[in-house]
C-alpha cells in the first residue's frame, strides 16, 4: 500500500467536495469571535468597567466624609486598592489577542492563550477574594458616616462588626467556590488540552 | 479586499474542511469552528502579504484556530475510542485508504497534524515552523508515525510501501 495515493484517495473522498457561497462567507466574518480568549478579554472588560464604578463611588464617599479625616482615609485606602486592581487587569486585558496571528507556530499560540486563560481567571479570582471583602466593608461603614456618626462609633457597634466579618468570612468564599467550580466547569478541560499538547510539542520524544 | 478573500477561501477552503474534519467529530463544533476559521482568517487577512502561498497561510490559521477552539461537547475518550475502533473495524472490510483515515484519526491531535501535514508534502523545515517543532525532531516523529501506521496497516492485512 502507497501511503500517499490513500492520502490522495482520502482527501478527494473526505475533503473535497464541499463547497460555501459567497453570503456564508460574508456572514461569517461578520460574527464575533467564539474564541474563549475572547469571551475572557470581554468578561476582563466587564470587570473594569464596574471597577471605574466602583473607583467613583469610593471617590465620592472619601469626599463626603472628608470632614472625617479617618473616614475619608479609608475610602481613599478602598480606592488605591482598587485603582492597583484596575492598572494590573487593564494591562492584562491589552496583552491578550483575539486574532490568531498565522506567523505564530502553534506551539506559541497555545503557550500565549494558556496563559493568558490561567491569568485572566486568577484575576477573577483576586477579584474576588478582595474586591468583594472591601465593598461589603463599604457598604456597613458608608450608611452610617453619611448620618453622621464617626468612625470610631461606627466601628464600635459589634452588631454590624459580626454581620460584616460573616458575610466576607461566609459568603466571599463561597462565591468564589462556586464561581471557581463554574470557571473549571467551562474552561477546565479546554485547558487540560492546552497544556497537554503543548508537552506533547515540548517533549523530546 | 472582501470579494478578493471570497475567492481565496473558495478556491482553498477544502483545506479548513480538512483540518475540521481531522481534529473534531461533533457535527456543531464543527460548523462553529469553520466559521470561527473564516472569521479569523478574514482579521489576519490584511496582514497577508503573498510571502507564502494562500494555501499554506490558511493551513496556518485553521490549525491555530483549532488548537484553540473550545469544543462544546466533553470528548469523551473511551466512547470515541470505541466508536473509532467500531469504525475502523467496519472500514476493514472495506478500502485501505478508509482504514488509514481511521488510524489516522486515532493518533492524538498533535501526531495528527504532523502525519496529515507530511502527507500534504510539507517539508520538515516548513512543519517546524508550523508546529514550533525543530526540524529534526520532525523528521524523527514522522519516521515514528509512519512506521506506527504501517505497523496497523499490516497487522490489518494490508501491506505497504
Amino acid at each position: 500500500m502507497d501511503l500517499n495515493k490513500e492520502w490522495e484517495k482520502i482527501q478527494k473522498e473526505k475533503f473535497s467536495n464541499q463547497s460555501t457561497d459567497k453570503t456564508a462567507i460574508m456572514e461569517a466574518i461578520k460574527k464575533e469571535s467564539t474564541l474563549t480568549i475572547y469571551e475572557l478579554k470581554k468578561r476582563l472588560k466587564y470587570k473594569l468597567n464596574w471597577i471605574v464604578f466602583f473607583l467613583i463611588c469610593f471617590s465620592i464617599a472619601a469626599f463626603y466624609t472628608r470632614q472625617q479625616l479617618a473616614a475619608s482615609i479609608f475610602f481613599l485606602a478602598f480606592f488605591i486598592v482598587y485603582l492597583i486592581g484596575y492598572i494590573a487587569i487593564y494591562r492584562q486585558y491589552t496583552q491578550m489577542e483575539t486574532q490568531i496571528d498565522p506567523q505564530h507556530s502553534m506551539l506559541q499560540i497555545m503557550k500565549n492563550h494558556l496563559t493568558w486563560m490561567k491569568k485572566a481567571l486568577a484575576y477573577e479570582r483576586f477579584f474576588g477574594y478582595v474586591g468583594i471583602p472591601l465593598l461589603f466593608m463599604g457598604g456597613f461603614l458608608l450608611p452610617d458616616l453619611m448620618k453622621g456618626a464617626n468612625l470610631p462609633e461606627v466601628l464600635s457597634d459589634t452588631r454590624g462588626i459580626i454581620i460584616m466579618l460573616i458575610s466576607a468570612v461566609i459568603v466571599t468564599p463561597l462565591v468564589n467556590w462556586a464561581g471557581n467550580k463554574m470557571n473549571k466547569y467551562a474552561y477546565g478541560t479546554q485547558m487540560e488540552a492546552l497544556a497537554s499538547n503543548i508537552k506533547k510539542l515540548e517533549s523530546q520524544f | 479586499m472582501e470579494e478578493e478573500y471570497v475567492q481565496l477561501i473558495q478556491a482553498n477552503e477544502g483545506i479548513i474542511h480538512k483540518v475540521i474534519q481531522l481534529h473534531v467529530d461533533d457535527a456543531e463544533d464543527r460548523k462553529d469552528l469553520f466559521q470561527e476559521i473564516l472569521l479569523q482568517a478574514w482579521k489576519s487577512f490584511s496582514g497577508f502579504q503573498g510571502k507564502a502561498s494562500f494555501s499554506t497561510w490558511l493551513y496556518r490559521v485553521a490549525l491555530n484556530t483549532v488548537f484553540t477552539f473550545k469544543r462544546k461537547q466533553k470528548p469523551k475518550l473511551e466512547l470515541k475510542e470505541t466508536i473509532l475502533k467500531e469504525q475502523a473495524n467496519e472500514a476493514s472490510k472495506s478500502e485501505g485508504h478508509e482504514v488509514l483515515y481511521q488510524l489516522i484519526k486515532q493518533l492524538d491531535p498533535i501526531d495528527r497534524t504532523l502525519i496529515s501535514l507530511h502527507f500534504d508534502a510539507y517539508k520538515n523545515k516548513e512543519i517546524a515552523e508550523i508546529t514550533g517543532l525543530t526540524a529534526n525532531h520532525v523528521n524523527v516523529k514522522i519516521h515514528r508515525l509512519k512506521n506506527q501506521l504501517i505497523e496497523k496497516l499490516k497487522n490489518q492485512g494490508y501491506g505497504s510501501k
